[in-house]
């Protein structure tokens, strides 16, 4: 298995010979054989068809670990991360050994085991506009298991512009109890009808954050991977022009009808505006991954080290705790008062109580890595106008766990 | 008329910190959707109605709008007359993967 880390070295995968299936592989995919939809010339579409799946986290393993199963012959796999432990609870291809291990590695090894036959190439990079098309060439289908809005507009542009014809996207998404899953292709409404404009980047929320159930990115993933094969083996019937919306938490499912194609899609519509890739990172305001940003909002002096905490409680000081409860409840530190920011931010009269209550001279602000303990600093300090000090803990918990508690439990 | 709206795909932290429904009695008696964004904004019926609503005609890039299960797009949008019983929905679309 080849890793391919640059457009110079993306291979032909599209247009194979053609072949016909082996002895072994009657009774081996017989369970879907005889199904009328699939037979044998839907099987034979199956192993000579190739499919792209970007990202290979929580939708990504089990699209890549069904379509293996399901004897798709040809896998592009993208992803430039690599395995970390918080993955596992969801990402069901990687295991405790691979922590560290690139994620395509670790999913074609998975995908090997499963299926000798299948070929599979990794592309160990960030997909931009600079290799997007020539990598989308080379596949029949796109599945769409990436974790951030840039990308998304990415793969859509980059189907819809292939020159040999729009290639197939089968899009999901997942986030805390919800899922999402639609298809774009042929003449249906493509992402930029349904989504012409870019949310806000604040209002993005990614797993990190708001966090995911791993069985939520089972079931989003396994609706991509059926809607893939039946694509894959040729049968018509397809979600295309329709959303399934997915509620774990009330176990509920939906199909929602979307927009037939806008007329002033800037990439479908009828002036076609968008002739080639643009700059999504910029379009988007948002980068193409969903870590976590280290902010940098507030001067040196506004802000404290873990390691001068201690003597700060000598003096009139609080520190509030600026996390949303569930996550103060998980872990905290001592004399720390909690006021989760969205709270503060709607009611800043729950902290000038606290303030007066606890006959408190100056705010210190704390979070989980820093981020929100600036925002609410910055917002405190306007909301005050500066008559109260405000002060955050830089690093937040994980500085306190790093620099002073190892027993600390980081989540 | 009561209208019902509903919020799902996480545009629920959008009302009472979470919560499906709201039901209210419209002003008007054969409302347009934009009457009903016009009477949620001004009564402040829902609490982060800034995450949801651009302007009574239109809401935030993310979010779309579901007359009974179908985009709003197949109707006529904010100006949709809405009938008794119709299902307004809200959805938050996810980005997460």
């Amino acid at each position: 298995m080849e890793i391919i880390t640059s457009i110079s070295q993306i291979p032909k995968i599209r247009n194979r010979p053609q072949r016909t299936l082996s002895l072994p592989e009657f009774q081996r995919y017989s369970r879907q054989l005889i199904l009328p939809e699939v037979g044998r010339p839907g099987q034979e579409n199956l192993v000579n068809s190739s499919v792209l799946v970007v990202g290979c986290g929580g939708l990504g393993c089990p699209v890549i670990q069904y379509l293996a199963a399901a004897g798709v012959g040809a896998f592009g796999l993208v992803d430039n991360d690599v395995v970390d432990t918080s993955n596992i609870q969801r990402q069901i291809l990687h295991m405790e050994s691979d922590s560290g291990k690139l994620k395509v590695l670790s999913a074609a090894e998975t995908i090997k085991n499963l299926n000798s036959s299948a070929s599979v190439y990794l592309f160990n990079l960030t997909i931009d506009s600079s290799n997007a098309l020539e990598i989308v060439s080379q596949f029949d289908l796109v599945v769409d298991c990436t974790d951030n809005v840039a990308t998304r507009y990415l793969l859509n542009d980059a189907c819809f512009l292939q020159k040999n014809g729009r290639i197939p996207l089968v899009s999901g998404a997942a986030l805390r109890w919800d899922g999402q899953i639609t298809v774009y292709k042929e003449d249906s409404c493509c992402y930029r009808c349904v989504h012409p404009n870019p949310p806000a980047p604040e209002s993005v929320t990614n797993c990190s954050d708001g966090g995911v159930i791993g069985a939520v990115c089972g079931v989003v993933g396994s609706i991509q991977a059926t809607e893939a094969l039946k694509i894959l083996a040729g049968i018509e019937n397809s979600l295309c022009g329709n959303m399934i919306i997915y509620d774990g938490l009330r176990a509920s499912t939906r199909t929602i009808r979307l927009r037939p194609k806008r007329p002033d899609c800037k990439l479908c519509g009828e002036r076609k505006e968008i002739k080639e890739l643009v700059d999504y990172v910029q379009f988007c305001g948002m980068s193409a991954n969903d870590k976590d940003k280290n902010l940098d909002l507030l001067a040196d002096n506004e802000r404290i080290n873990v390691t001068d905490v201690s003597s700060l409680k000598k003096q009139s000081a609080i520190i509030v705790d600026v996390r949303p409860e569930v996550q103060f409840k998980i872990c905290s530190l001592p004399q720390t008062f909690n006021l989760p920011l969205k709270k503060i931010k709607k009611n800043p009269d729950l902290l000038s109580d606290l303030i007066k209550e606890q006959n408190a001279s100056e705010v210190v602000f704390l979070c989980r890595k820093g981020n929100d303990s600036q925002t609410a600093t910055v917002f405190w300090k306007d909301f005050t106008k500066e008559s109260i000090k405000a002060r955050d803990i830089k690093g937040g918990l994980y500085a306190w766990q790093e620099q002073i508690d190892s027993s600390f439990p980081l989540y | 008329m009561e209208v019902t709206l509903e919020f799902c795909g996480g545009a629920e932290t959008a009302h009472n910190g979470g919560e499906k429904f709201l039901t209210f009695k419209s002003d008007h008696k054969e409302p347009k959707v934009s009457d009903i964004f016009a009477q949620v904004r001004s009564k402040k019926l829902i609490d982060d109605i800034d995450a949801l609503i651009e302007s009574d005609k239109d809401v935030k890039p993310g979010v779309l709008v579901l007359i009974n299960d179908a985009d709003w797009e197949l109707f006529n949008e904010a100006d949709y007359q809405v009938c008794k019983n119709d299902r307004i929905t809200f959805v938050s679309t996810l980005h997460g993967g």
